[in-house]
């Protein structure tokens, strides 16, 4: 029972003002968070406007240079002697879309850009073929597995006279066995 | 104002109920209850703190150690050993203790004080001690006042000095032998005469 002894001291009277200060000390231990959580709530706004602000800003100015890079690469391909963009209307699964070709006879280089071109499953890629005098020849596979575009650069060879395009298994063929989505002279 | 007079204006009743309820209600994060709890059993914490240390400050640095004690391990109080009361106190006399080793200034002091605290305070002398807790308060007391003068102070040094056996035989310049058996006499003594208080409702 020595548990009890403690009890056989006098009582005192704790100082009024402590009541509120040991509380508060308890409540604050407890809850050492709790103090913070204003100050907690002012920084994370302010994070949130900055952050928009940032966010804002930044679209604006990367939409600025999309902008400025599609005049330039306008520009340049305008002013390419022998360079000439071809669209190309592609509709895939109901989707349209487009393949833009800027085909530099000068370097014999294709510049190919798809857009709004339908995901590919993933057992199937878009394949592109040379089109020649003698048949089709693999050109590229494309395969695409979300909607951003894409874009390629490929070398023509000789006796290539236009493109084609097809969905072929996801490794590709030997000749275009699948849906033929285009074929057309460059 | 007499003591009836004093219980009756008390809002707060040391009760077992009254316990077992601020223990419900501390578990479940009730700070009112903590506030309760304060008002029982401040003034007896201070009470035993001062008594321990002998000074003012650290009395009270106690009593804001415990009740933070209490609020943030009420999930450590264990019923089956005690009620609330009792490990609130061991809480206070463990705090005391700690700083009274801690600083070293016991001895000084202790001799300032004295050997002994004087007897039972009249509640009657003072409203400052229209607190709950009274009647524990002349049970424990008179028990104590009971033992024989040698294990009464012997009692007083383990409990409120904190005092090995080995350091109340280099104290009191007496056999070890004695000293353990003079405690264990005088806590089957207590045990006896509080046995009571394990049940005790006010």
């Amino acid at each position: 029972m020595t548990e009890w002894l403690g009890m056989s001291v006098p009582p005192r009277a704790p100082r009024p003002e402590a009541r509120s200060q040991v509380l508060a000390r308890a409540f604050g231990t407890s809850y050492p968070w709790r103090s913070s959580i204003p100050l907690a709530i002012a920084a994370a706004a302010l994070l949130v406007v900055a952050a928009s602000v940032f966010t804002v800003r930044s679209v604006q100015r990367l939409r600025g240079e999309v902008a400025q890079l599609r005049d330039s690469l306008a520009l340049v391909a305008f002013r390419l002697p022998g360079a000439r963009t071809v669209a190309i209307p592609v509709t895939t699964s109901g989707r349209h879309g487009a393949i833009t070709v800027l085909a530099d006879s000068a370097s014999k280089t294709w510049v190919i850009t798809c857009l709004h071109l339908t995901p590919n499953t993933p057992s199937e890629t878009y394949q592109f073929w040379f089109v020649t005098d003698t048949g089709m020849q693999n050109a590229a596979l494309m395969p695409m597995d979300g909607s951003e575009p894409m874009a390629m650069s490929i070398a023509v060879p000789a006796g290539a006279r236009g493109l084609a395009m097809s969905i072929e298994p996801r490794g590709g063929s030997a000749l275009p066995h699948g849906t033929l989505l285009f074929e057309r002279d460059l | 104002m007499g003591m009836n007079k004093i219980q009756e204006t008390n809002s707060g009743r040391l009760s077992q109920e009254r316990q077992l309820n601020l223990l419900t209600r501390l578990r479940a994060r009730d700070e009112s209850a903590l506030g309760e709890l304060y008002d029982l059993l401040a003034p007896w914490v201070l009470g035993l703190a001062y008594r321990i240390l002998h000074d003012d400050d650290e009395a009270a640095e106690v009593v804001s150690d415990v009740f933070v004690h209490v609020w943030t391990r009420i999930e450590q109080h264990d019923a089956q050993r005690g009620g609330l009361t009792p490990w609130v106190l061991s809480i206070a006399r463990n705090r005391a203790l700690d700083l009274l080793r801690r600083r070293r200034r016991w001895w000084r002091r202790t001799e300032r004080a004295g050997a002994l605290e004087p007897a039972v305070v009249d509640p009657e002398s003072d409203v400052e001690y229209a607190v709950p807790g009274w009647p524990v308060h002349r049970a424990v007391h008179a028990a104590l006042a009971e033992l024989p003068e040698e294990q009464g102070r012997l009692v007083q040094l383990a409990y409120f000095e904190g005092l090995s056996h080995s350091e109340i035989a280099r104290r009191t310049g007496e056999p070890l032998g004695t000293i353990k058996t003079r405690l264990r006499m005088a806590q089957r003594h207590l045990a006896e005469r509080l046995a009571h208080l394990r049940d005790w409702i006010e």
